[in-house]
Order: structure tokens, then C-alpha cells, then sequence
């Protein structure tokens, strides 16, 4: 198992909203438009059929869903890991660091403050895409071999949940900062950073057994 | 018409475009700024800021491509070249063939690699692209050296379309030794020209990526229109047909088709006569 970090941009939270999300976690719009989840029509939902139209119909009327467009009643949870392979690079001559692509989506497109959470997820190096523990990894193109022109740079696709244990922190983005520091030349950063109790270290529960010294 | 004009009919937003521009130019100037600094024995890290850089600046010419502003597209793909050149990477001539006004520019541009030698197998195409439309007996012998080594690779897909190596190698074969027929040029090309059409037709299909530019590949994709900008130049250096002659008769859909024979003719014409293909 590969345990990924990666991050997920979202915009118009208050620090309220950041406190919900460090107590159940980030959910899918699934769970969030229905008030819960309903446990009983994941196996249903959890399907190849639904991540592709999580990659490339994200809109389209959904008619499992009373034709409400798709993204509404996702079980999916898009997320980007960036792309900093070598090879990956040598490939596509582009390189996009996780931060820039999560914070196009968490700014709205560069409208609004955005807060990017600092989460992990769980691999396994192929499709299981109706496992919930394991997300699924689009940026390796030897998995997704049917090239997927929304493929994201280091996209990496959650189910249901990113449980708390597994988001690190949440950093808040004003975009107004964010200009102001890339027209002086700066790389932007974030203005304040929300640590999140909950969250597990992997070292704590990964496999690399150390010397007892 | 210029291209810009025809940005909202093809359900694309020129606000949006123009600000991720904007960012795009800042963030590659920041990360160029922050790998000056980076010593050599850190070459790792710089590589990654460096990379960054190109990747920023290549995004922000295809944008200006999209916007008909020819001066700021010339400036970013001459900016990501030198970036890309800088690595020893010939993904560079990809973007000299954006910028510059002639092939000349380019092949000197290209003559820097030498023969390819300690170049990554996956960046030898485009070296061999544009040996093969050089003018200089060098270049041909270039191209020789090249072509040989790269056809055990012809299946391995490079470029964020994924186009076999094969491709590259059978339009550079013709480049080089063919006759320039149009019919001949249409087959070579076609391995280019439907996975980006394809791509375009899918992501239409979802306005919400499509509207957001939330795909890996441009709508005025560099991979692609490098290649084209190379070709046309040595057709017209050849005196043969344009491709715009081609384009007119491929079934590629009809934006498609006009972002690619609109960002010709804003390329080789300076922007005069624009024309819309229905």
C-alpha cells in the first residue's frame, strides 16, 4: 500500500466550516446533499462507471439520481497530487506543483480566497474503484491506460470520505496577498495555517519497523 | 475575425483566460527568480523550478494564442524555449517554432544540440522535427543519426496527448525526403490533429471542465501547434501548398479546425485576414 500525500482545494469556508471538516472529515457532495450517507446505495455508487463520469461528465443528468447533473451526487472526492515524477515530466514537458492546481479550483479560478487542506490517502497501485479505503490514482497513466483528456496533473480520486485522521492542516489562501506576491516576483503563500487535532502521522502506523537502539 | 473574438462561441472564457495568464506569467517569474539562487550541487530542486517556470510561461503563450495577442506570445514561448533549452531539452524548438517569425531562428536554435548526443530518448522527435525541415546538409545528417536510434521507440507516447514517437518519425521521413504533396502531408499529420481534435470534442462535452480549462491540454495546444508552426514554415520556405489549404477539407469539427487555421494564420500573417471556416 502507498500511503499519497495531497491536497484538496475549497473556497467560501468560514473558520466554523474548517472546524466541521477537521471533526467528520471532508465529505463527497453525495453524503453532503443528502444530510447523510446512505450506506446502503454505496456498493451501487462506488462503480467505473460513475468515476468516469466523476472525470468527464461532471455535469451530465444523472439518471440514477433523478437526472440531477452528476456532480451533484458524486461519491467521489477530487483531489491532486501534483506532478513530480521524473519521467512523468520528461514525458509531458510540464511540471505543476499539487499547490498551483488545488488552488486554480479553491480561488474559484483566481476569484475568491480558497483554503487548501493538506490531507493523505491510501494506494494500492491499481483500480479499486469499489474499495472505499482506497483512492484511485489517475495520474499514473499505466492505471487510466483510455487517456482521459480531464486526466489532472496528479489527480487523485477519493471516495466518500477523507476521514480526519488524514487531514493534516488547512491552509487559508487571500487571493488579494496571493496577486500582490506573485506580481513581485514571489511564489504566494499562504496567510494563516489550521492545525487539525485529529490527524494520525502515517509514520505512526506505517510498516517501516525501525532498530530498537 | 481574430480568434479572440470567437472564444465565447466556442464556450471558452476570455476573462478567465486573460487572469490565469496573468497568474501564469507571475508564477513563472517567481520560480525563475527562486532557481537563480539554487546552487549547482542542489540540481534536483532547480530542475523542479525550472520546469515550473517553462511550464507556467508555456501556458500563459498558448493563452495569448487564444487572446490573437501575437507580441505576448512570442515573448512567453521564447521565455519557456530558453527555460526548456536550458535542461537540454529539445521540447524547446516545440516552442521557438511558436515564437519565432522564421525557421531560421529555430534551426539555430536547434544546431545547440549538436547531434543529440546525452539527450533523453523521449525529447530526440522533436530534434528530429525540425532536422528534418532544416535547410543545412548538417541538419540531414542530424536527422540520420537521430531517426535511427529512435525507431525501436516508435510506440512510446511522449507529449501531454500522448503521440507515439512513430508520428514524429513518419512526418519528419516525409518532411525530409517526400514530396510535399497535401495528400501525403494529410496522412502524416492526422496522428496529430485527431487525438487533439478528439480531445477537444470530449471535453466539450462537459462544460464544467471545459469552461474552466480544467484539462491537461490546452485548446490551443503547444504539442500541436509547434509541429504545425514547423511544418507550415517549410512548406512556405518550399513554396508548397499551407496547411491551410489542408485543414480546410480535414473533418476535425469546427473548433477544432478554427483554433488551429485561425492560430496559423495569426502566426504566419500577423494577425491580417482572418478568416472563419464553417
Amino acid at each position: 500500500m502507498i500511503i499519497q500525500h495531497v491536497i484538496k482545494g475549497l473556497s467560501n469556508l468560514t473558520d466554523q466550516d474548517i472546524d466541521n471538516i477537521f471533526q467528520m472529515g471532508i465529505i463527497c457532495n453525495w453524503w453532503r446533499t443528502q444530510g447523510r450517507l446512505p450506506q446502503n446505495e454505496v456498493a451501487d455508487r462506488l462503480t467505473e462507471q460513475n468515476l468516469e463520469w466523476h472525470q468527464n461528465s461532471f455535469t451530465r443528468p444523472d439518471p440514477s439520481q433523478g437526472n440531477a447533473p452528476f456532480y451533484q451526487n458524486t461519491p467521489f472526492i477530487s483531489t491532486t497530487a501534483g506532478t513530480v515524477e521524473r519521467d512523468t515530466v520528461n514525458r509531458t514537458n510540464m511540471l505543476t506543483p499539487a499547490w498551483k492546481s488545488a488552488l486554480y479550483f479553491a480561488t474559484d479560478r483566481w476569484t475568491t480566497d480558497g483554503w487548501l487542506f493538506y490531507c493523505h490517502l491510501f494506494l494500492i497501485g491499481k483500480r479499486a474503484v469499489s474499495m472505499e479505503a482506497f483512492s484511485e490514482e489517475l495520474r499514473e497513466l499505466n492505471i487510466y491506460t483510455s487517456f482521459s483528456p480531464f486526466y489532472l496533473e496528479g489527480e487523485i480520486t477519493a471516495k466518500l470520505v477523507i476521514p480526519t485522521a488524514q487531514i493534516e492542516r488547512a491552509d487559508f489562501w487571500d487571493l488579494s496577498a496571493a496577486k500582490a506576491a506573485v506580481s513581485a516576483g514571489s511564489l504566494p503563500a499562504p496567510s494563516k495555517t489550521l492545525s487539525n487535532s485529529y490527524y494520525v502521522k502515517p509514520e505512526k502506523y506505517n510498516n517501516l519497523r525501525k532498530l530498537l537502539a | 475575425m481574430p480568434l479572440t473574438d470567437s472564444l465565447k462561441e466556442f464556450g471558452l472564457d476570455p476573462e478567465l483566460i486573460s487572469r490565469d495568464r496573468e497568474m501564469s506569467i507571475g508564477l513563472a517569474k517567481a520560480h525563475e527568480n527562486i532557481f537563480r539562487d539554487i546552487p549547482d550541487r542542489d540540481a534536483d530542486r532547480r530542475f523542479g523550478h525550472v520546469m515550473a517556470s517553462a511550464t507556467e510561461y508555456r501556458r500563459a503563450g498558448a493563452h495569448s494564442v487564444l487572446l490573437s495577442d501575437r507580441k505576448t506570445a512570442i515573448d512567453m514561448f521564447r521565455r519557456a524555449g530558453r527555460l526548456y533549452a536550458r535542461e537540454r531539452r529539445p521540447y524547446a524548438l516545440m516552442m521557438f517554432s511558436c515564437s519565432e517569425e522564421d525557421l531560421g531562428s529555430v534551426m539555430a536554435s536547434a544546431h545547440d544540440f549538436g547531434s543529440g548526443e546525452g539527450i533523453d530518448r523521449t525529447q530526440l522527435s522533436y530534434l528530429l522535427l525540425a532536422s528534418a525541415a532544416g535547410r543545412e546538409d548538417r541538419d540531414r545528417e542530424t536527422f540520420k543519426m537521430i531517426g535511427t536510434g529512435l525507431a525501436s521507440s516508435q510506440t512510446s507516447p511522449i507529449g501531454v496527448l500522448g503521440i507515439p514517437i512513430g508520428a514524429y518519425l513518419d512526418l519528419a521521413n516525409t518532411l525530409a525526403f517526400d514530396e510535399l504533396a497535401p495528400q501525403r502531408m494529410s496522412e502524416m499529420l492526422l496522428p496529430f490533429l485527431v487525438p487533439y481534435g478528439t480531445a477537444i470534442r470530449r471535453c466539450m462535452q462537459d462544460r464544467y471542465h471545459w469552461e474552466r480549462m480544467a484539462f491537461p491540454f490546452h485548446p490551443a495546444e503547444p504539442d500541436v501547434l509547434g509541429v504545425l508552426f514547423c511544418v507550415e514554415a517549410a512548406l512556405r520556405w518550399r513554396q508548397q501548398p499551407s496547411l491551410l489549404r489542408l485543414l480546410e477539407g480535414m473533418p476535425l469539427g469546427e473548433v477544432p479546425t478554427n483554433l488551429l487555421y485561425n492560430a496559423i494564420l495569426e502566426r504566419f500573417e500577423g494577425g491580417q485576414h482572418q478568416l472563419r471556416l464553417h
